[in-house]
């Protein structure tokens, strides 16, 4: 058998065991390929650090587990940013499979930057009836969230003394898994003008790259590359902050080597099987049974 | 103890998810129907709590606002789609439901969504003074002919020939650039849940539990 024969035919737990063996090894062995922070991505740090220390930042965490390891990592780089700089972040989902793994990400940054539930921070769980939730908060959030994640009335949150509505926010960041980007700028950020920042699986960037060519959002940060993108600028600004509070490298940059690795593999194998293909097609029937 | 215990089950889980890429086999099936019960077990409990306790029960109950009865019987309405006798019941929560909503969405999306794209479409020439000014101005007529040449593409009240057909073969070439940047995204997206999922086995199950307890 010939290699174009070969290639063509080859079993596909073949490939599969190439590809496990190419994402392992550089998480057993990392490689520290250099994460460069796109355009994009660096509207969405520069946006939220030119706030000044106080100011208020929503956080719409619309993720679930199944999105975990492109946007839990953009979500802790958000919140490590937020409480580095003295930003006091709300947080809410409308996922219903999000409030857990959203909890741990508010409390682990809690815990390490010593920040205070209520004062310096508010996490509202979840809520369902997303048009609703976002035109609802466009009203005023304790209307729309009577109590917290942790059940407390939000008419006793410190921080709602401050910021009643959306409007009052000065930067919103939408972390998003499916279709709610298109909902929160349509229902409040369009209404209310609040700048805002967008990040989301890599399956749906192509479509939100129109809002960034129409200034609508500041900035697109596109799956687990983006996350890792943003990673890399909070740690280049505020690494002693990070270090002080222990903050350990960040899982999207960890995973951008192993990334790097399968998408080569992935390149090279559809040249070689295209190269393949269109040798064996120019042989003819005859050739290639004989 | 219950953090170790929750790794090993997760690992185990895993691998037997993975298990699928040798062949369909048995514990792929129990690992397929513990996460869908699981699943299904664990949003209802969710919406039950967050949704029907809170918005429906409470409201009632505690507060005495009997106004919610409305929207639940509603609700319920739709329910009645699995009795074929009654099924006709849920057209009134759909008629109400999609009335709604459209009466909400139509205004904020036409000013949210529409009228930004169309105006961010048909933005003025820069005047030529510099090379970004330069690169900008491509950029609009790339986008202009791709817009207009896509929308030429799916107007089916003209035959595709001489030139709508020439037109809506440059919009097929745009479409084809969409598609592919979406593929190529979706495999990043997906080899994103590959490496996830090797990042927990390796850093939390084998280096955090095994080969450290060894």
């Amino acid at each position: 058998m010939n290699w174009t024969k070969a290639i063509l035919n080859l079993d596909r737990r073949i490939i599969f065991s190439i590809v496990a063996l190419v994402v392992a090894w550089p998480l057993i062995s990392p490689l520290a390929l250099p994460v460069v922070a796109t355009p994009e991505v660096e509207a969405i740090f520069q946006g939220m650090d030119a706030l000044p220390a106080g100011s208020h930042v929503l956080i719409s965490a619309d993720f679930d587990p199944a999105s975990k390891p492109e946007l839990q990592p953009m979500l802790d780089a958000v919140l490590q940013h937020c409480f580095a700089k003295g930003i006091k972040p709300t947080i809410m989902t409308l996922w219903p499979g999000g409030p857990a793994l959203i909890q741990g990400s508010v409390e682990r940054a809690a815990k390490q930057f010593n920040k205070v539930n209520g004062t310096d921070f508010v996490f509202l769980g979840y809520k369902p009836g997303n048009a609703a939730v976002m035109r609802g908060m466009v009203g005023g959030v304790q209307n729309t969230y009577a109590n917290d994640h942790y059940n407390t009335p939000t008419s006793g949150i410190p921080i709602f003394q401050e910021v009643r509505k959306f409007a009052d926010y000065d930067y919103f960041i939408e972390i998003a898994a499916g279709a709610t980007v298109e909902p929160w700028l349509a229902y409040a950020v369009e209404p209310t003008k609040v700048p805002m920042g967008v990040s989301c699986t890599a399956v749906s960037a192509a479509q939100y790259y129109a809002f960034v060519q129409g200034k609508q959002i500041v900035g697109l940060a596109a799956g687990m590359k983006g996350s890792a993108e943003y990673e890399f600028l909070v740690r280049g600004s505020y690494s002693d902050a990070l270090t002080s509070a222990g903050v350990p490298a960040g899982a999207a940059t960890k995973g951008m080597d192993a990334q790097s690795l399968v998408h080569i593999f992935i390149v090279l194998s559809i040249i070689v099987a295209n190269l393949a293909y269109f040798i064996e097609r120019k042989r003819g029937p005859q050739r290639r049974s004989a | 103890m219950g953090e170790t215990l929750g790794i090993w089950i997760a690992a185990g889980l895993t691998l037997m998810m993975f298990s699928f890429i040798y062949r369909d086999n048995v514990l792929f099936k129990i690992g397929e129907h513990l996460y869908l019960g699981l699943s299904v077990g664990y949003f209802i409990n969710v919406q039950y709590w967050n949704t029907f306790y809170p918005e429906v029960f409470s409201r009632i109950v505690y507060d005495h606002n009997y106004v919610v009865i409305v929207p639940a019987v509603l609700g319920f309405f739709l329910l009645l789609r699995l009795v074929p006798s009654l099924s006709w019941l849920s057209r009134w929560s759909f008629a109400f439901y999609i009335g709604g909503f459209a009466g909400l969405a139509v205004p904020f999306v036409l000013n949210g969504l529409l009228l930004p794209q169309l105006t961010s479409t048909l933005v003025p020439f820069q005047p030529a003074t510099s090379a970004a000014a330069n690169l900008a101005n491509i950029n609009q007529v790339i986008i202009l002919v791709a817009v207009f040449s896509v929308l030429i593409f799916f107007f089916f009240s003209l035959e595709h020939k001489k030139l709508v057909g020439s037109v809506s073969k440059v919009g097929l070439f745009f479409l084809m650039l969409g598609f592919g940047a979406a593929f190529g995204t979706t495999v990043m997206a997906r080899v994103s849940l590959l490496v996830g999922r090797f990042q927990f086995l390796i850093e939390d199950w084998l280096m955090g539990r095994i080969f450290r307890a060894g």
